[in-house]
């Protein structure tokens, strides 16, 4: 099937290519597809002009004839298709080699694979093994399948993205609510925290929204033609930042630990004080550090009776208010 | 149908393998394979392909030659022999290397913008290099191919993910026991675990290995930025990979018990964060989520945590357990 398929694609792209001047449906027809129907044909050429162009094939549409276009053809410019020359020194090869492996979502892997191909079939990767490395420092920087989409929405909403299609889906805004149906034209993916985020244009409230991936519900569907809109320059949303801030300031702290106690917490210490009198009268160490509070109060609760926030005082009184009401005190 | 057979790829790989082709004079099918990262005998499927395409003429001289080392008979080809060296002839248009999709290009610098933002010192201005030269010698001159479209942001840094990630990717590929300390923050407790590892998932940004765990004698699953001291050893590992049970969900487990926890607004993360039985509105801004409990100790770190935004309603055991807890530390506050 796929065989029969591949040459097909083959050899219409070898006559787009090889002619002159634009081609004329009839022709493509008698030449490439003489077994089909009128309306067979129409179906069939349709859809492989569409998978060359998604393959990066230039397939244009021209008028004939010089003087009248009421009568147009297909061709491929193999100046439009070659790829522009250029070069890459080893340590730049070996980059792209590494981007290569990065995707762990199985679309962007086969086509991140298939780009660095094309590089490499077009002559001018000077691959040598392990150069350029060093600078790259941590090995995960460039760790092979790093970059995940575990997120089902995400294969339909990349085309839409790349080829500028509306999609339709159900979208829940948050677990209180029902999930409500969407219909947009996607702008860009971003990815924060390991989870996907869409920016797009909502057609029926006409304003920028940003949607959480993992909260849509359902199958994404597409609709109408594509390129059926431009991307603004600009893709700031009003009021919501696409990437949001990663670390609030730190803010000094201590904390008391029981003996062998919270690794973590010990690594990250600026200073410790072995053997302090505890809250119990047990010897304690006293954890000196700097970090966001509410992530602090999060961590000394998880430790339950082996931590004891000392001070700030909202530190303190954030955990203590918290304890209260889970102990129903 | 798998990524490698469909049409697209397939035709994808004759696009960039009759260049390199035509360059090399001549590549062995096991090169081919290697460069294409599919099997020879795939490589050879696509060759046939190629037999019987050509330009729009119809005559022999019109249709592109592919020569295989003695392999070539009237009838194809036989079957495949590594070595054997394939030539190309006659395929004149399709000989130039061609412009990547906009997928391609997308995928590829996406990938390059990730590093760049993880990158420091010299690296960076290699990677801005490449960026340039990849935008660049894949722009399609008035095409709508507007780069940072797909940003997959920064990558991990934290210094025990990437040390345990190398360690069990290196006892994965040796087919051998991963050894670590494992910390297990419901319980602040660390201990030495060793695992026949299977493979490294990636959930929501973080890293797991999953994998028989000796200690359990059963499947297990690690957060990988927990391990500490990670390395694989010499012992081969025996125990094959047992097939989870539902796919989609590795911390699935129907034999444990079932909390029932009311949520209000500043809660309503945990009904997206792990995975929940069901989940119900029972006002405006109330919800009620059920979860599968593994760990007495771990439900009462997060109720402790929740403090006054929500509330946990059953089974009274659960419940009982969980308040002690938090009495017993709020007890050091007196």
């Amino acid at each position: 099937m796929a065989e029969a398929k591949s040459e097909r694609l083959i050899n219409l792209l070898l006559m787009l290519l090889s002619a002159r001047t634009p081609v004329t449906r009839n022709r493509i027809r008698q030449v490439r597809y003489p077994d089909l129907g009128e309306a067979a044909f129409d179906k069939a050429f349709e859809r492989d002009k569409e998978e060359l162009r998604a393959l990066g094939v230039p397939v244009e549409v021209a008028p004939i004839d010089a003087y009248f276009d009421d009568e147009v053809g297909y061709r491929v410019r193999p100046e439009r298709l070659a790829i522009d020359p250029v070069t890459f020194t080893p340590a730049e090869a070996t980059v792209v080699g590494l981007a290569a492996r990065l995707w762990g979502e199985a679309t962007m892997s086969g086509a991140a694979t298939a780009g660095s191909l094309k590089l490499r079939s077009a002559g001018v990767v000077h691959e040598q093994e392990g150069a350029g490395l060093e600078g790259l420092g941590d090995p995960l920087v460039a760790g092979a399948g790093r970059i995940g989409a575990s997120e089902a929405a995400f294969g339909t909403l990349l085309p839409a993205v790349l080829e500028r299609q509306a999609v339709t889906f159900e979208y829940r805004k948050s677990p209180a609510v029902d999930a409500r149906r969407r219909q947009v034209q996607p702008w860009a993916l971003s990815r924060y925290a390991g989870r996907w985020y869409l920016l797009a244009f909502d057609t029926e409230v006409e304003e920028r929204r940003l949607f959480r991936l993992s909260r849509i519900v359902g199958q994404v569907r597409t609709r109408g033609r594509t390129g059926a809109y431009v991307i603004p320059d600009d893709l700031e949303v009003s009021g919501v930042k696409v990437r949001p801030d990663a670390t609030p300031e730190p803010t000094v702290a201590s904390v008391l630990l029981r003996e062998g106690a919270a690794p973590g917490l010990r690594a990250m210490a600026t200073a410790v004080e072995s053997g302090v009198p505890g809250p119990d009268g047990d010897p304690w160490d006293r954890v000196h550090l700097a970090a966001d509070l509410y992530w602090l109060a999060d961590t000394v609760l998880r430790l339950g009776d082996r931590a004891v926030a000392e001070s700030p005082r909202e530190l303190r009184d954030d955990v203590i208010r918290r304890l209260q009401s889970a102990a129903r005190a | 149908m798998s990524a490698a057979v469909g049409a697209t790829a397939q035709v994808t790989r004759l696009m960039t393998l009759v260049p390199l082709l035509e360059r090399s004079d001549g590549l062995t099918l096991r090169q081919a394979s290697d460069l294409l990262g599919v099997s020879v005998d795939r490589v050879l499927a696509d060759l046939r392909v190629l037999w019987m395409c050509g330009l729009p003429g119809g005559m022999v001289d019109d249709l592109i030659a592919v020569n295989i080392e003695a392999l070539a008979t009237d009838e194809g080809f036989g079957s495949a022999i590594p070595d054997a060296v394939i030539h190309i002839d006659n395929a004149g248009p399709l000989t130039s290397p061609a412009r990547l999709s906009p997928t391609e290009a997308t995928a590829l610098l996406a990938a390059l913008g990730s590093m760049r933002l993880d990158a420091t010192g010299p690296a960076v201005d290699v990677l801005d290099t490449v960026i340039g030269k990849i935008r660049a010698a894949s722009a399609v001159a008035g095409g709508d191919d507007r780069p940072g479209l797909v940003e997959p942001g920064a990558g991990r840094r934290n210094t025990a993910e990437v040390a345990g990630a190398a360690a069990v990717e290196s006892a994965i590929a040796g087919g051998v026991a991963v050894e670590f300390d494992y910390y297990v923050p419901s319980r602040d407790e660390k201990r030495q675990r060793t695992v026949d590892p299977w493979h490294l998932v990636d959930r929501e940004g973080l890293l797991y290995l999953v994998g028989h765990c000796h200690a359990a004698g059963d499947r297990r699953t690690f957060r990988v930025d927990r391990m500490s001291d990670a390395r694989s050893t010499e012992r081969p590992a025996t125990h094959p990979e047992q097939p989870s049970s539902a796919a989609e969900d590795f911390f699935d487990d129907a034999t444990l018990p079932v909390a029932t926890l009311r949520l209000g607004p500043g809660a309503h993360w945990v009904a997206e964060y792990y995975p929940t039985e069901a989940m119900r509105r029972v006002a405006p801004d109330v919800i009620e989520v059920d979860l599968r409990i593994g760990d007495e100790r771990w439900l009462a770190a997060l109720m402790r945590r929740l403090g006054t935004t929500a509330e946990l309603l059953g089974p009274e055991v659960l419940v009982q357990s969980s308040q002690a807890a938090a009495a017993k530390a709020l007890a050091l506050y007196r």
